[in-house]
């Protein structure tokens, strides 16, 4: 018997999270900002839409969200026919919007008010793992509340992990984009120097790819973007935003990220490019130019 | 087939190479700078021990070297008692050592003027990839010296790749560096970000290396961050060394190199106060100090 479900956002990641939870037979109700988007989906796969977040939320055991950033996500929770409006009690609430630790927290209170329980949910294996259904969920809140969700969650996901108190997930979210950042640079200043050098940049790959220099980003965007093919991906205005999360994060914590700063910027000239939507590895771009 | 060959430098990576060698049944006459250690080499492995490059090299076909860098090259080639004065013709020469690609075409252009072939061949995979004959080999050359000299790596080496003319072995190991030195620091700076963040490092790599933030080192040297110890292999002397070699190569061609040379002051932090033997996970120290490192 499937559980009443509600999922606000239907984007790049959501749209397809919804239809793997429908498609394991779920009683599904989704939201979307634009209403045009939410009238295909159903279409496609069947269950409600609704006018508002607080409608969809309604009588839902477990409430998802994948929106945009830190201010959508309030106006779809907190903010007027926002699902706390009409959330149930013991329901849980999984947000797996990459946004900031301090959001995570001021949700978790909200939800608390309201007898619900709230999980941070960030999720990390793009567009690809999404329509796959492979994507790892990096959890915080409340083992009680991990425990509800966990076997819905893992319905769109290869790894789910609860790492700490609300907050948790997004903040380990963040250590994965801060090691990413100076590892895709090194990845195009090692490309750019191949090239110039005159060597076969696909047999370098080969041989470097087995050792100390190997890396996800390596195998999966090293031959693109030595054939200068950017226009697909993880967009550079969400690392952005994922890096402005990540900075602002550390100035609380004290940690210091003096590359993943630097990459920061290298990523304002791709974006004054015209490259904000090109992927990550289009920092490349800055290096090839003349 | 059993070939009459020479070693020349039993260091840290010199040292299990040769070994690699007489076991594969080759006959192996080393040498070393401080003969002793040539001495102590040949006590516990066999073969023979010569007190210049220029002796170990007699009749041997192939001549092997690992050693420090560029000067130590051309001292062991072309200096007093040097290789390739003794070397007989036809013979290969293989450089093992990580240099610039400028004295690999130095050092080449004077072995063809001896009748000799050089191959560039700088390794990677560390200690253990030495120790466990596992090596990954990046050669520039000939490639009729190539294929003679292959078979008689394959004692040591995984993976021998022909990348190019001379000097494309050492290109092609620069690649490696610029890629690997990028990840060390990110590692370095996301495994700090999750302590101040509060969160259980083991657990957080545990979950990201499943993903984009996949690599080697990720999965060889997150652990030594966490436990600061930094004993391993990797020394930051060497990679400081290495990047410096990177960023000469690359102001001659035009490559700009920003988080490189940025890292590699991380790494000359070290290295002036004489810590140039810390393993490179190290750099999660230089990020703790509040104010950075005051010398």
């Amino acid at each position: 018997m499937g559980k009443k479900l509600a999922f606000i956002g239907l984007g790049v990641m959501g749209y397809p999270m919804a239809r793997h939870l429908a498609e394991a037979g779920h009683d599904i109700t989704v939201y979307n900002r634009t209403s045009a988007t939410a009238l295909r989906w159903v279409k496609q796969y069947g269950g409600k839409m609704a006018k508002t977040p607080a409608q969809a939320a309604k009588g839902a055991e477990l409430v998802f969200a994948c929106v945009g950033n830190d201010d959508d996500v309030r106006s779809v929770t907190t903010a007027k026919d926002g699902i706390f409006q009409s959330i149930k009690k013991g329901a849980v609430f999984v947000d797996h919007t990459t946004a900031s630790a301090t959001l995570a927290r001021e949700l978790d209170a909200a939800a608390k008010k309201k007898g619900c329980q709230f999980l941070d949910a960030p999720v990390s294996g793009g567009q690809a793992g999404a329509e796959n259904g492979v994507l790892t969920v990096m959890v915080g809140g409340q083992k009680s509340a991990f425990r509800k969700a966990k076997s819905t969650i893992q319905i769109y996901a290869r790894e789910t992990q609860l790492l700490g108190p609300a907050g948790a997930g997004q903040l380990t979210k963040m250590v994965n984009q801060i090691c990413i950042a100076g590892l895709v640079q090194g990845l195009a200043e090692g490309m750019n120097f191949a090239q110039r050098a005159g060597l076969d940049g696909d047999q370098v790959l080969d041989v470097i790819s087995k050792g100390a220099a190997q890396s996800w980003q390596m195998e999966n965007r090293g031959r693109t973007m030595l054939r200068n093919k950017f226009n697909f991906g993880f967009a550079v205005e969400w690392m952005r935003k994922d890096l402005s999360i990540c900075l602002e994060e550390a100035r609380i914590n004290g940690a210091r990220l003096p590359v993943a700063a630097l990459v920061d910027q290298f990523y304002a000239e791709v974006e004054a490019l015209g490259g904000d939507r090109w992927d990550t590895s289009s920092l490349m771009k800055l290096l090839v130019r003349p | 087939m059993v070939e009459k060959v020479a070693f020349l430098g039993l260091g840290a990576m010199g040292s299990p190479m040769a070994s690699h060698l007489l076991a594969a049944g080759h006959r192996v006459t080393v040498y070393n700078r401080t003969p002793a250690k040539a001495i102590a080499w040949i006590e516990r492995h066999g073969g023979k021990a010569a007190a210049t490059p220029g002796e170990a090299v007699g009749a041997a076909q192939f001549v092997f070297t690992c050693v420090g860098g560029d000067d130590d090259l051309r001292a062991v080639t072309l200096g007093e008692g040097g290789a390739f004065q003794s070397m007989q013709p036809n013979a290969v020469f293989v450089d093992h050592t990580t240099t610039s690609a400028n004295v690999a075409r130095e050092v080449g252009e004077n072995a063809r003027s001896y009748q000799l072939q050089f191959l560039d061949a700088p390794i990677a995979g560390g200690e253990i990839g030495a120790q466990q004959g596992a090596l990954s080999i990046m050669v520039g050359g000939d490639v009729d010296a190539f294929e003679q000299a292959a078979p008689v790596m394959a004692a040591y080496g995984r993976s021998i790749q022909h990348m190019g003319s001379i000097g494309a072995g050492q290109l092609t190991k620069m690649v490696n560096q610029i890629c690997a030195t990028g990840i060390i620091q990110s590692l370095a700076e996301g495994l700090l970000f999750a302590e101040k963040a509060g969160l259980n490092g083991e657990k957080v790599i545990e979950v990201i290396s499943n993903g984009s933030a996949a690599s080697w080192q990720i999965g060889n040297r997150a652990k030594a961050m966490i436990e600061r110890d930094f004993s391993a292999g990797g020394t930051v002397g060497h990679l400081y060394k290495d990047l410096e070699i990177c960023l000469d190569e690359a102001a001659q061609m035009g490559a700009s190199l920003p988080v490189a040379s940025l890292v590699r002051l991380f790494y000359e932090k070290f290295v002036v106060r004489g810590d140039g033997n810390l393993d490179a996970a190290c750099l999660i120290e230089l990020l703790e100090r509040e104010h950075g490192y005051n010398s």
